[in-house]
């Protein structure tokens, strides 16, 4: 045989492997794992150097992160408690603080936005330290309320006076 | 006996106040709605941005106070929605045959290499050796 019979298999190989995967490629479910993401910014919409003490009763700027990939569009809201040690969400429940501030955002499959947010401090039951709690809740339109995501960030300030 | 019944209610009524749920407001209830109808038709393959960023301006709207304005805004996302709903099902359609268009080229390749390589390998093979001359 002109052609080598080994390149030939080769070859033949190559393009059945090839093949198979552009077919599971073109097959694959749209969004096998879905799940949403918040991040908390500095007051420049960057990782780090967030403020450490701040005066009681003032306002901070910071920046949240919200990415949506469940695989389908999202109507989300976070909330804005100050909580303590004792009172921090966890992944299935949100903090029992009460809710301080609370933003809207719509997202699409894939979308994520970045959006700067200046938010009031104050010490809760007299305590110095205390958590800014920023939950994740996403809108089930079929049950027609809001569920927590089980997605939070938190970050902790010296409240002086 | 009732006041079993009373201590279950209440009791079933806490576990209840426990869950992490919260209802939502008439506008929280009417943007779900239209975000339920944008994921089925975002689920068929129709590009939904467009009302996506029209449900983002009215919830944009709401949050300033500008409620009347965001009701407009609401109103606009649903008949966006109406109308992509009547292309739906062609894009489906039409989504579902480039899928299984690629999926039936993608698994011709191999077989056409076992059959066809051969022969092109020897028709370019005689062809750029055809003014050989063989000498005894």
């Amino acid at each position: 045989m002109l052609l080598d019979e080994e390149v030939f298999a080769v070859i033949l190989a190559v393009s059945i492997i090839a093949s198979a995967l552009g077919i599971a490629l073109t097959l694959k479910p749209g969004n096998p794992e879905p799940f949403t993401a918040i991040g908390l910014l500095n007051e420049e919409c960057k990782i780090g150097e967030y403020p450490e003490v701040v005066v009681n009763n003032s306002f901070i700027k910071l920046c949240i992160y919200l990415a949506n990939y469940l695989g389908k569009p999202g109507y989300f809201r976070v909330v804005y408690r100050i909580a303590l040690n004792e009172t921090l969400p966890s992944n299935t429940t949100s903090s029992p603080e009460n809710m301080v501030k609370e933003w809207r955002i719509m997202l699409g499959d894939g979308e994520n936005k970045t959006f700067p947010i200046n938010v009031p401090v104050y010490s809760l039951r007299g305590e110095t330290r205390v958590a800014l709690v920023f939950e994740l809740w996403v809108y089930d339109g079929s049950a027609n309320t809001w569920t927590y995501t089980g997605r939070w960030n938190h970050l902790y300030v010296n409240i002086t006076v | 006996m009732k006041y079993a019944y009373t201590v279950y209610i209440a009791l079933l009524v806490l576990a209840l106040s426990a869950l992490p749920v919260v209802q939502g407001s008439d506008f929280d209830s009417e943007v779900g709605v239209l975000v339920e109808e944008a994921g089925r038709l975002y689920s068929k393959g129709v590009d939904v941005a467009v009302v996506i960023e029209k449900l983002d301006n009215a919830i944009a709207l709401y949050e300033s106070g500008r409620v009347d304005e965001a009701y407009v805004a609401l109103s606009e996302a649903r008949s966006m929605i109406m109308d992509l709903s009547s292309i739906a099902d062609r894009v489906y359609y039409y989504n579902t045959m480039v899928k299984a268009v690629t999926v039936a080229v993608l698994a011709v390749i191999p077989i056409a290499i076992y059959i066809l390589l051969p022969r092109i390998y020897l028709y370019v093979w005689f062809k750029t050796r055809r003014k050989w001359i063989v000498r005894g």
